[in-house]
């Protein structure tokens, strides 16, 4: 399996902040967690990560 | 593609009385709760925070009723959905555009039972702005806050836009501060201003929202206290309105006619959000509320002179 780190956003306009790829992930790796302005965003746990793609392939904003 | 537009009113006056439209979301709903389904949408919780809910009855269901302004909390709403679809539950969900995207994908092909009914979205504002504003409220009355609605129809009808601040020793506010620095768009969130969801292709299996434009074509159906707009979007849809229509006015129109900007495109981001947000960190939220809530608008020197003479001319009279 391809162990490069997920990035599943690189600007924040592309979350939405659905929770999606926390709900998919089988390893719980994927937490939502509040920027600066108080919006949450998905944080990887890269400990946990099992690098499956799962929350990329679930991102509604990645169509 | 499109089955159907209407303008709907619940035919229980009380119903659409607390509700923020029409009462669509209470048709919709009542018809999953009568057949043992549950129901997932927004609610304040007791710290006046947006978070999603999940109910198996209208008592916890009528919580979700009424517009929130602002950005909500679903924990952990989509396994829950996953759980109670996978138990032979049926499932409505009702959120944004956007949150009702990432369910369905998330579902998948899992999902014959479960109904989406998405709201026309503005955006969405950030949780933080909405907590320092109810700080900002109750520093300002000293006393602890009771009750928070984003858009008060019962004191101003359903075409205005005011919230109204309920505080322990009874009194309330009524402000349009909040309004007006959400329709300023520097809180919305930064996906809002690229949302690929503001079209008529829509994500909910329907689309429920207010009617504006109503009273251009039919005014007869606007009294001021509220009409919802349904864009049904799917069989599943049209199934689900089949069954709620008996509690509710239809009228079919021409969407045409009721279009709003936030079926068309995003809105622009402010060229001046960064700015806002910088504020925001450095200053009181006091500061925030006079420079892009309008508050004290109707204080300036001039507004103030301007009042006296009416008063003045009001006596002399």
């Amino acid at each position: 399996m391809n162990k490069e780190k997920i990035v599943l956003f690189e600007k924040k306009q592309e979350c939405c902040g659905c929770t999606a790829c926390a709900a998919v992930c089988p390893a719980q790796a994927v937490t939502m967690q509040p920027d600066e302005e108080g919006f949450l965003y998905p944080v990887i746990n890269e400990e946990k990560c099992l690098h499956c793609r799962a929350c990329i392939g679930v991102c509604p904003f990645k169509d | 593609m499109i089955y159907g537009v209407y303008a709907a009113i619940h035919n229980d006056r009380n119903i659409v009385s607390a509700s923020q439209s029409g009462g669509a979301f209470t048709a919709l709903s009542d018809v999953i709760l009568d057949m043992g389904g549950v129901v997932y949408g927004c609610v304040l919780d007791r710290t006046f925070r947006a978070v999603h809910m999940r109910a198996d009855n209208k008592a916890q269901r009528d919580l979700m009723r009424g517009s929130k302004y602002v950005q909500s909390d679903l924990g952990s709403t989509f396994s829950q959905i996953k759980a109670d679809l996978a138990a032979g539950r049926t499932v409505l969900f009702s959120g944004t555009p956007c949150q009702t995207a990432g369910l369905k994908k998330f579902i998948g092909d899992k999902g014959e039972r479960l109904y989406c009914a998405d709201i026309i979205c503005h955006g969405v504002p950030s949780p933080a702005v909405w907590k320092s504003y109810l700080k900002w409220q109750q520093s300002r009355k000293r006393r602890r806050i009771t009750d928070a609605v984003f858009r008060n129809k019962e004191g101003h009808g359903w075409h205005s836009h005011f919230e109204r601040i309920s505080f322990e020793d009874g009194t309330e506010v009524s402000s349009n501060v909040y309004a007006n620095v959400f329709y300023g768009h520097h809180p919305l969130r930064p996906s809002c201003f690229s949302c690929p969801f503001k079209s008529l292709e829509r994500q909910g299996d329907i689309t429920i929202a207010d009617c504006w434009g109503i009273d251009k074509i039919a005014p007869e159906l606007d009294d001021n206290t509220g009409i919802s707009l349904m864009l049904v979007n799917s069989q599943n849809g049209q199934e689900l309105l089949d069954k709620a229509g008996d509690n509710m006015v239809l009228q079919p129109i021409d969407i045409e006619n009721v279009m709003q900007p936030c079926l068309k495109e995003p809105f622009p981001e402010p060229e001046d959000r960064d700015v806002f947000w910088q504020e925001y960190r450095t200053k009181s939220f006091g500061y925030i509320a006079r420079k892009y809530g309008r508050y004290g608008a109707d204080r300036t020197p001039k507004m103030l002179v301007k009042r006296a003479v009416g008063k003045i001319r009001r006596i002399i009279r």
